[in-house]
């Protein structure tokens, strides 16, 4: 997989403009609780005002004060209105952008070119899916707070200006200084950032390994040193997270908050003088020393933002790789993939064509070249050869789960421009020479999405029907993770139901049948070469006589190159590698004579 | 209630011990701590002062020197801050890893039934997700929450000396609001466990079907994959916002009781400032420091929203670590050397599913080596994880060296049984990582390079290992970076390291190119020379090394005997096998 490029900041903006685009009602909602509950925070300062100018006038006391201090606690009252309402709206929101991106993300990630590799392992994938996913509805989040903070201090420079408007200047210094200390600042938790991410993602990757593999570590008696691993990884994340921490509160205390209580001082011993010469009311003085501090929330949250934007910015780096060469700012719109898919049509299967397919895997130098063949609608193909001579390769890159690097192939004489979104049921359906279920039910497994109506027959074909009732709770079975609950060998036919189920044009086997039976094998492809209604077409890799046998044809395979195609009698007769392959898989098949 | 104060206990107890060895530093984090809520309560004090001499029309204190100390504080608490937050960190996270590390050793520990009904992506969530949302609890709970009762107390102090009518009145009423308080603080907490079960199920999701990526395309699965990912993260979302908008009614509790508190101060200072008995200073003072109090409010709230989430994830890490492995540990070692087998009547079912083994017996002498041959599901790889201990017998016992299972330390039967699997089971790292899970001289570990490379050569590794780019430094990036014969190569090399005195081994399935088997071939006869062995044959090849045979069918012991007998008997079912080339035994 080539490396993606680093994102750059115009990307992150229009990311971050898509997810605002995606829901614009919902951003713009947020904006009203929270600039209501921020301007409400002013009140206290305002009423304390005229509670202090009421008593330093001497006035007696009357209805007017008690009025004051009853509307001190309805201010509040309002205030935690608005802020429970903020928050459940500041929610709503998030979770609609983080969830957009999550699923774009695991959209682009499941249909990436080469399936069969991950680029990081998969503890570390969940941890960029599920962490860095949320850290840009975070960013604007604390926009919102921007904001809402920005309203407040507006109204709080403003409430000041009146009384002074020198004075009130003096406030807003700080926000002068403090952006540039925070970017500075900022700079240096860039690298910070990405390394502690960077450890973040190796300890994911370990823990899955260690849980992954947890039966190998218990054999060898190896979990304390899995442990102790973890203890390595985990001391330097501590070292990084710790810095990380201390990085940005130098920026958010030192630079802001305390920055500002600085000015606020100098502000207050400013207003004393203006007090003591008779100019500034007691109350005047209580509203500065309040509203003051109300500009410094502003700072606060602007260099939180600025803080945040650093955190988005890695969180994007981290994404990109996962997007296979999609830019980062569609992860912030809603994909169309599925809907086009829904729309393609699927016509009556005449013929396949392979043409000169060519595929080499970088590392082992190893692959096909020159694949060309014909797979005629009812046929039963198997390809054939030694480990290593390419049959995985030659079905993975028919299927464009590997990018071919020449050749083709033709459906009904269409050239397939894209086969990993073409080789999909209801035109073809494919279990890999290692198939995974997942921790459903047997039948969520089988059908996955289908109708329950095809569940019958699609355990009858593949010789599931009398399993079924022996296990714990039938066809509602769970399967456990990986669907370690089953045997290998019922774990293998459950994914043929699979195909089954999906009733494509086209079946695709990579070595399904290492795990039966011969029995069960032999019932499995017979079951496959009933007539009803056309038989069925198949493609199968396998080195066992039960599908060789069954086969209308056979592809023989060497050291990536198309030996011999043709049916089985004729093969064994001319082609001396098909003998081989036919001696050396005497163990595991019926003997010849029962033909 | 009980519930509450159970947990109330598990909270604390956790938090006693994995902070107890960070003493030292919390000593003086106190310390700065408590600088800190000094200047914070000096600051408002100073203007009192400044407040009632304008008013009294006298000089008061020189306002340079005001001006001075003040600014001296401020600069002093710029240093303070980040230091304090460097040490609590530093507190936290150390913690915070002794959890980790005791939570996964604890679940590694525990028996494969736990593990076949968790997937790895939840418990990399709660080991890690789980425990890092405590990184605020553990860090700045203590510290922030202390300090911030700290600063009331001081506050209350402070107002007590000014006025006490004043300071007993705001006394009252804190106490009351805390009582009050206490009652709410727990109100976020099921609503967050269920948040986190939400999370710990998305992230389980990806992980399992990221791995079956090619399973679900390839089956036109994506369509329902992503509706099934929709309804989880719509799920997800939706419970968490739940938890964050209820756990913030404790927030705002907090702000109302706060203007309460302000209206009585200024209610009470009204009273008091007409009847002469108070200066308008000291009024300032309350409401100062209210509004200190009430600016702090964010920081408390903020802790009590983590505390919350903490408490939910305490909870679910305390419901982990109560499992208990069904796996009791015995008090004995196994004895030295090749190890006799024996299943005395032994019986074995999975939870609630149909008997896999009925009632099998059999003996094994000492360095012997039997083939168990017999269809898929008839209880081979049973036989072999009684035989690692994973699972216990339902009825009968297992013995190893005439001990009973049972009586055996769990670590002691790990590191004198050696079972080869079929699917062999790396991670990423490097060969050397890989062959001797990290216990090797370059990690401080056992294992010498030397030691590995002698262990190979014997094995007729040696050419192999000569082979790769880097030799044992390799990286090995998980399963998918080697073939199946090499990574079958790599498990017998775990095995030999591991030097057992049993050795089990389910031959992998015909799927290796000829070079690699005759290999592997070779490997396994050097693994076996001189231990006992039981090997799951899938070859005929394999099985006619075998001293004895044994057939299981649907659980049972069918035939047994040693393989010469078995083989000259026309009756017996293994002449039937090799007469039909078949060993996987045909019923029909």
């Amino acid at each position: 997989m080539t490396p993606a490029p680093a994102p750059r900041m115009r990307d992150i903006f229009r990311l971050l403009l898509n997810l605002v685009r995606y829901s614009p009602w919902h951003y713009a909602a947020t904006l009203l609780p929270q600039a209501l509950r921020l301007t409400l925070v002013l009140a206290p300062g305002l009423i304390a005002r005229a509670v202090f100018d009421y008593l330093s006038a001497g006035r007696p006391l009357g209805p007017d004060l008690w009025l004051l201090i009853g509307s001190l606690v309805a201010a509040a009252l309002g205030r935690v209105g608005a802020l429970l309402g903020a928050i459940y709206l500041e929610n709503t929101v998030f979770f609609r952008s983080a969830n957009v991106i999550r699923m774009n993300l695991f959209e682009r990630f499941m249909r990436r070119p080469m399936a069969h590799l991950m680029p990081f392992p998969p503890g570390e994938v969940v941890s960029r899916m599920g962490l860095d996913g949320g850290r840009l509805p975070n960013y604007l989040s604390q926009i919102e707070n921007v904001f809402g903070s920005g309203v407040g201090a507006g109204l709080a420079f403003a409430a000041m200006a009146a009384i002074s408007l020198p004075l009130a200047s003096v406030a807003l210094l700080p926000l002068l200084v403090s952006p540039i200390a925070v970017a500075l600042i900022n700079l240096r938790r860039l690298r910070v950032l990405r390394n502690l991410r960077n450890m973040e993602g190796r300890i994911g990757a370990l823990l899955g390994d260690a849980f992954g593999s947890v039966q190998a570590l218990q054999i060898a008696g190896a979990e304390a040193r899995a442990v102790e691993q973890l203890d390595r990884l985990n001391a330097q994340r501590k070292r990084y997270a710790v810095l990380d921490q201390f990085l940005n509160k130098l920026v958010l205390e030192s630079f802001v908050t305390d920055l500002a209580l600085v000015t606020t001082a100098a502000i207050l011993l400013l207003a004393a003088q203006s007090l003591r010469a008779g100019t500034f009311s007691v109350g005047d003085f209580v509203l500065f020393s309040y509203a003051a501090n109300r500009v410094t929330d502003f700072g606060f949250y602007l260099g939180n933002s600025m803080s945040q934007l650093q955190e988005s910015r890695v969180a994007v780096e981290r994404m990109t790789p996962l997007l296979s060469g999609a830019p980062a700012h569609t992860l912030g719109w809603p994909s169309r993939w599925l809907a086009e898919l829904r729309k393609a049509p699927a016509g009556t299967f005449r013929a396949l064509e392979v043409d000169t397919l060519t595929f080499t895997h970088a590392s082992s130098g190893r692959g096909i070249r020159g694949a060309s063949f014909r797979i005629q609608a009812g046929d039963f193909v198997v390809v054939t050869g030694r480990i290593g001579s390419g049959k995985t390769t030659l079905l993975r890159t028919l299927l464009g789960l590997l990018p071919a690097q020449s050749g083709g192939a033709r459906w009904n004489s269409k050239t397939i421009n894209d086969p990993a979104e073409f080789f999909v049921p209801p035109r073809s359906a494919y279990t890999p020479q290692v198939p995974r279920l997942f921790s459903e039910t047997l039948k969520t497994n089988i059908l996955l999405g289908s109708d329950d109506a095809v569940l019958a027959e699609a355990l009858r074909l593949a010789v599931l029907e009398d399993d079924v009732p022996q296990l714990e709770k039938g066809i509602d079975t769970r399967v456990g993770p990986r669907g370690v609950k089953l045997s290998g060998g019922q774990l293998q036919r459950a994914a043929a139901a699979r195909m089954f189920a999906r009733a494509p044009d086209l079946l695709v086997f990579d070595d399904l049948s290492s795990a039966l039976d011969v029995e069960t094998e032999e019932k499995l492809w017979s079951r496959l070469r009933e007539t009803r209604g056309g038989r069925r077409t198949v493609l199968a890799v396998s080195n066992r006589r039960g599908a060789l046998r069954m086969a209308d044809r056979v592809i023989v395979l060497k050291d990536g190159l198309i030996l011999d195609n043709g049916p089985l009698d004729a093969l064994l007769e001319r082609c001396p590698e098909m003998r081989a392959i036919w001696e050396a898989t005497a163990d595991t098949g019926p003997q010849t004579a029962d033909r | 209630m009980l519930a509450s104060r159970l947990c109330m206990s598990t909270t604390v107890s956790l938090l006693i011990t994995y902070l107890k060895p960070q003493r030292g530093k919390a000593v003086v984090l106190a310390a700065l701590v408590l600088t800190g809520i000094g200047l914070q309560l000096g600051a408002p004090r100073l203007m009192q002062s400044l407040i009632d001499a304008s008013r009294a029309g006298t000089e008061g204190e020189a306002l340079t020197v005001l001006a001075a100390a003040f600014l001296a504080a401020v600069l002093a608490k710029q240093i303070v801050t980040p230091i304090t937050t460097w040490i609590s960190d530093n507190v936290g996270w150390s913690a915070m890893n002794a959890l980790r590390a005791d939570l996964t050793l604890h679940l590694l520990r525990l028996d494969l039934g736990f593990h076949n009904s968790k997937t790895p992506g939840e418990l990399i969530e709660r080991t890690d997700g789980d425990i890092s949302t405590m990184a605020n609890f553990f860090s700045q709970f203590v510290v922030r929450v202390a300090g911030n009762v700290l600063l009331m107390a001081g506050a209350l102090i402070v107002l007590w000396l000014q006025d006490a009518r004043l300071g007993a009145a705001l006394t009252g009423f804190a106490a009351i609001s805390l009582v009050a308080l206490a009652r709410l603080h727990r109100v976020g907490v099921p609503y967050f466990k269920a948040g986190r079960r939400a999370v710990a199920q998305t992230i389980a999701f990806i992980e399992e079907r990221i791995a079956g990526t090619e399973d679900l395309r390839g089956n036109g699965g994506l369509p329902f994959t992503l509706g099934q990912m929709r309804t989880l993260t719509t799920a997800d979302g939706n419970a968490r916002r739940k938890a964050n908008t209820i756990a913030r009614v404790t927030q705002g509790s907090w702000e109302l009781l706060l203007a309460g508190g302000l209206a009585l101060a200024f209610t009470l200072g009204a009273l008091f400032i007409t009847a002469g008995t108070m200066t308008l200073g000291a009024l300032y003072l309350v409401f100062a420091y209210t509004s200190l109090i009430s600016a702090n409010l964010m920081q408390i709230t903020e802790q009590l929203d983590d505390f919350q989430r903490a408490s939910a994830n305490i909870e679910r890490t305390a419901e982990l670590l109560n499992t208990k492995s069904r796996i009791a540990d015995g008090p004995r070692a196994l004895p030295a050397g090749a190890l006799a087998v024996g299943f005395e009547s032994v019986s074995f079912e999975y939870a609630g599913d149909t008997p896999v083994l009925r009632d099998a017996t059999f003996r094994l002498e000492a360095g012997r080596k039997l083939g168990l041959l017999g269809r898929t599901g008839s209880g081979k790889t049973t036989i072999a994880r009684l035989l690692s201990r994973f699972y216990d017998p339902v009825a009968g016992r297992v013995t190893l060296g005439g001990m009973d299972l049972r009586e055996a330390r769990v670590p002691s039967v790990r590191s004198r049984v050696s079972f080869v699997t079929q699917e062999v089971q790396l991670f990423h790292g490097t060969v050397r990582d890989n062959l001797t899970f990290w216990d090797n001289a370059a990690q401080g570990g056992r294992i010498g390079d030397e030691q590995i490379r002698n262990a190979l050569a014997s094995l007729g590794l040696g050419a192999w290992l000569r082979r790769l780019s880097n030799g044992l430094d390799t990286a090995i990036a998980g399963a998918s970076s080697l073939s199946a014969g090499e990574a079958q190569l790599v498990a017998l090399g775990r095995a030999f390291l591991q030097n057992p005195g049993l050795v089990i081994l389910d031959e992998a399935s015909a799927r290796l190119d000829p070079t690699t088997e005759r290999l592997i071939e070779v490997a396994i006869e050097r693994l076996l020379a001189g231990r006992t062995a039981i090997i799951i044959a899938h070859r005929l090849s394999t099985a006619m090394k075998a001293d004895d045979i044994l057939v299981l069918e649907r659980g049972r012991v069918v035939e047994h005997g040693p393989r010469l007998t078995l083989q000259h008997d026309p009756a017996s079912r293994f002449t039937a096998m090799l007469r039909t080339g078949l060993i996987e035994e045909d019923e029909a």
